[in-house]
């Protein structure tokens, strides 16, 4: 183990380190961090429509549809949650377009404020106000939204250079000193946004021109769609759930050096979700108008049950058939956080992290979870995920208000769980074995 | 006392706080268990902590690394 280590640190941390601390992976990270006010007001009040407000909806399915308080609901209280949603989750792409341009400036020590607002124009530029689609989501009419993302994510990576490069090249309006800093600083950027906003303008009047669409419609019906379904292959969705916990297994931080594949891709289809089902779109698909089986809440919904490596059900093991006392100690201190899905706690405590009886069952139990949480959805037995709840959920709950109340996805998740107890139960009793011996 | 749990770069660690100030605390290194580091650190242990939090965050592989850093008055 002490080789394998050694090896680690000396090959595999530097590479892992260069794409922790890479300034535009880093960008996107915490642009797509920064944006949680906004994620979760506009979860929330999704969420309460959803289950509460709407016909479609959850409490609709036992009350009837036609009830007096749905009805009166859905005119009265329903309109103000979507409003909230039109300001929020709605805006994504728009949101992440400034907060990239924000944290790019701000870590070349540059004017975040002003290097944020010309990325927003730009974005505006390239035509995002209008979005005419007849096959998909029909009623999202502009790109500000999850249907904007992948543009937006561009844009405010391209924009800020532009911009920063045009500033350090010295293509700046100098002022006398007299001048106050704020003015000068206005100033200071006129000349670097204007060349960035010509460059934008340059790239949708060729886009216009050679293909007849915006760059917003090109990249939808040209990129978006394959890149979506590629992140539906069962196979792409293994090779994420086995990396995270092997990852965090040797002691790297998974998130830090997922996230910035995984927020742009699962996340913007979880968003797509939401809105597709606020629509009142039910199907599940990898087509026009239908719902992604596999989105970012499916791993908290499935997989992550008390955190990475489902360890909920190692600590119910533990308690179950361990006699070592110092593990049924960590397990005990672990099963409250474990309920809210964090697992520090037991992850050093026991430890998992580089323990070799565990490094199988932490493994391998999240891939076999993820197989049980995505044919449950690809064959409707559980509902696909339409709601944003907290990752700090508790297990099963969270399935079942991410899914907007589907008894088969709560099921799913204590299959899940059920599943991973018993994966993890064989190696607790050899860890028993080890701490007698 | 400060401990820091890692699985890797530990030596690294002990090289980046022993006898070194940070933010006003000066950090010795007392031992190791497994993959737990012991430091003895003045003043506000929980400050402390922080500090050791930030300073391994950003050191060259901080971000790439999975850790725990607490604390005991």
């Amino acid at each position: 183990m002490n080789g394998l280590i050694k090896l680690i640190e000396d090959k595999f941390v530097p590479i892992a380190a260069r794409i922790g601390s890479q300034k535009h992976l880093s960008a996107i990270r915490d642009a797509f961090a920064s944006l949680m006010p906004l994620i979760m007001a506009g979860a929330i009040a999704v969420l309460l429509n959803n289950v509460f407000f709407v016909p479609w909806g959850l409490l609709a399915n036992f009350i009837g549809a036609e009830s007096g308080f749905i009805v009166w609901a859905n005119a009265n209280i329903a309109p103000i949650f979507s409003a909230i949603d039109a300001g929020s989750l709605s805006i994504m792409a728009l949101g992440l377009c400034f907060s990239l341009g924000y944290k790019r400036a701000e870590y070349e020590g540059k004017d975040a404020l002003s290097t944020a607002l010309v990325t927003v124009g730009c974005f505006i530029v390239c035509g995002a106000l209008v979005r005419n689609n007849e096959l998909v989501a029909s009623y999202v009419t502009h790109y500000l939204g999850a249907q904007g993302l992948f543009i937006g994510l561009i844009i405010g990576l391209t924009a800020p250079e532009i911009y920063m490069w045009a500033v350090d090249k010295g293509w700046v309006i100098h002022l006398p000193e007299s001048v106050p800093p704020a003015v000068s600083k206005a100033f200071a950027g006129i000349l670097p946004g204007l060349l960035t906003f010509l460059i934008w303008g340059l790239v949708y009047y060729m886009f216009t021109r050679l293909t007849g669409l915006n760059v917003f419609a090109w990249f939808e019906v040209n990129i978006q769609t394959a890149l979506m379904k590629l992140s539906q292959s069962i196979w792409s969705i293994l090779l994420i759930s086995t990396l995270i916990p092997l990852l965090w297994f040797f002691g790297l931080h998974g998130a830090n050096l997922l996230e910035a594949v995984m927020a742009p891709v699962y996340g913007t289809l979880g968003l797509m979700n939401i809105q597709n089902f606020a629509e009142g779109i039910t199907k599940v698909g990898m087509g026009a108008n239908e719902l992604s089986p596999w989105v970012r809440g499916s791993w908290d919904a499935y997989v992550f049950l008390g955190g990475s490596g489902a360890t909920l059900a190692l600590v119910a093991a533990i308690l179950l058939v361990s006699k070592a006392a110092e593990d049924r100690e960590v397990a005990k201190y672990g099963i409250g956080c474990g309920i809210f899905q964090i697992n520090e706690p037991v992850l050093f405590g026991l430890p998992v992290v580089l323990n070799p009886i565990y490094l199988i069952p932490f493994v391998i139990s999240q891939p076999i979870m993820t197989l049980i949480g995505y044919y449950a959805t690809v064959w409707g037995f559980a509902g696909p995920i339409v709601n944003t709840v907290p990752w700090t959920t508790p297990p099963v709950f969270g399935a079942l208000l991410a899914t907007n109340g589907s008894i088969g996805a709560a099921l799913t998740a204590l299959i899940c769980l059920v599943v991973a107890f018993i994966i993890y139960l064989p190696f607790v009793m050899a860890a028993n074995r080890a701490a007698k011996k | 006392m400060i401990f820091i749990q890692m699985p890797l770069k530990r030596e690294d660690v002990i090289g980046l706080l022993n006898g070194a100030t940070h933010e006003g605390f000066t950090f010795h290194y007392l031992k190791q268990e497994k993959m737990k580091l012991y430091f003895e650190v003045d003043g506000d242990q929980r400050e402390a902590a922080k500090t050791v939090e930030k300073v391994i965050k950003t050191s060259k592989w901080g971000s790439a690394l999975y850790y725990q850093v607490s604390y005991e008055e």
